[in-house]
């Protein structure tokens, strides 16, 4: 029953939340284009439900797509610099500024560079999702434990046999815990994009809708569209974090049940 | 290796090595029950106790049918009684199986517990200061511990090691 209790908490919390929120919006009898209150957001969101789903299936997939070329090059960056201390000297100070730049700044140059909108969607949500990626597996291939490598060096292993067996298994929880984070990133990345971007019309994301739904001063709608945000990006996580346990789930602490809090 | 099972962990010598599955598979289970995991193979590391993780890591290292072991310290970071546990444990499959191994240590009562043949070394630099051997009997149990043909011998041990100490610079 206590365990029941403390899962419910989260969903008890955000009715308060929002409960107060509509009392507060009737009693004070504010206005729809000031502050809508949930109830209004819910019909906005019902009535035009298709629409913000469609756009939410072109942002969805800027944001997948992104993300795993992110999961596919960070890896290899990351693998590439673990190689020698030279390369990460050379190369890693390139993934910091290529973190601390803002699309915002970057977006005007790929979109006179990259013809294909497309394609300037997903090289900016890729922007912000790589980083973390490249930076926990390169963290991860330095972690690897170094009595394994002795072990796998006096057994004459390849370079190919120490990488498959030794290197992509270890670093494969740093990896994931890069993933996660990622997640996150680029699905603000591909919002981000979309917003500079100023895509339109029937093949514009959620962003545009929500750029425009704001314009219009229909700020239901416009709510709606960051509620949708708001669920997809909760989705992302927790479908890489069931990932991330169902692949760690033999071995490694983060994904045993011990690391459960024990309640 | 604890992202595998323990026989995963013990075929990896021979898969290195390019040996056939079945083959690396058969060879695993021989060398896993040589150290009596056979029953646990497919577990993982995380579920073992110290000494059955010892013992797997035992198991790793003959599957390859080496013609020695060599055991660095393996027990230096353990508390005595568990240390005593697996030196129990070691000499029953050293009992069985009467491999060569060359165990180092800084215990003296571990090295004359497992040993034959002890070689002392003097510190910096190591060099060869004393090579005895053992005047114990080669069947041997936990027992022998508390008997006086031990202390007396682990006396002797020590003193050597004290001489050695001495004639360093």
């Amino acid at each position: 029953m206590k365990k029941l209790g403390h899962s419910l908490l989260p969903y008890v919390f955000g009715l308060v939340i929002l409960a107060a929120w509509e009392g507060g919006v009737r009693m004070g009898d504010i206005p729809e284009y000031i502050l809508p209150g949930p109830v209004a957001v819910l019909i906005a969101l019902r009535t035009n439900f298709g629409e913000l789903l469609v756009g939410l299936g072109v942002t969805l997939q800027v944001t997948v797509i992104a993300l795993l070329l992110a999961a596919i090059t960070g890896a290899g960056f990351a693998f590439l610099m673990a190689q020698s201390k030279l390369a990460e000297r050379m190369l890693f100070p390139y993934a910091v500024i290529l973190q601390v730049t803002p699309i915002v700044t970057v977006a005007p140059f790929i979109i006179i560079w990259v013809s294909n909108i497309f394609g300037v969607l997903l090289i900016l949500a890729w922007m912000a999702a790589v980083f973390p990626i490249i930076s926990n597996t390169l963290f991860g291939l330095k972690s690897v434990d170094i009595n394994l490598r002795d072990m796998f060096r006096l057994y004459g292993a390849t370079k190919a046999q120490t990488a498959m067996r030794l290197l992509i298994p270890s670093t494969l929880p740093h990896f994931l815990s890069g993933l996660r984070i990622a997640g996150g990133l680029s699905l603000i990345g591909a919002v981000v994009a979309e917003m500079v971007a100023g895509t339109s019309g029937e093949k514009s994301g959620l962003a545009s809708r929500l750029l425009e739904a704001s314009y219009r001063l229909e700020l239901a709608k416009a709510l709606a569209c960051f509620a949708l945000l708001g669920l997809t990006g909760l989705l992302i996580f927790t479908a890489l974090d069931w990932l991330s346990r169902r692949l760690l789930r033999h071995w490694h602490e983060s994904a045993t049940d011990a690391s459960q809090g024990g309640n | 290796m604890p992202w595998a099972t323990v026989i995963a962990n013990v075929r990896l010598p021979l898969e290195i090595a390019h040996t056939p599955a079945p083959d690396a598979q058969a060879k695993a289970m021989a060398a896993l029950e040589r150290v009596g995991l056979a029953d646990v193979a497919s577990s993982y590391p995380r579920e073992l106790s110290g000494g059955m993780r010892m013992r797997a890591s035992i198991a790793r290292a003959i599957v390859t049918n080496p013609r020695m072991l060599l055991m660095d310290e393996p027990f230096a970071a353990l508390d005595e009684f568990t240390r005593f546990k697996l030196n129990d444990d070691l000499l029953q499959l050293w009992q069985a199986n009467r491999w060569t191994v060359l165990f180092v240590t800084h215990s003296v009562r571990e090295a004359v517990f497992l040993s034959e043949r002890i070689v002392v070394m003097s510190p910096r630099p190591g060099r060869i200061a004393n090579d005895l051997t053992v005047q114990l009997p080669p069947t041997r149990d936990a027992n022998l511990r508390l008997s006086h043909a031990f202390a007396d011998e682990s006396a002797r041990v020590s003193n050597v090691l004290d001489q050695a100490m001495e004639h360093t610079p």
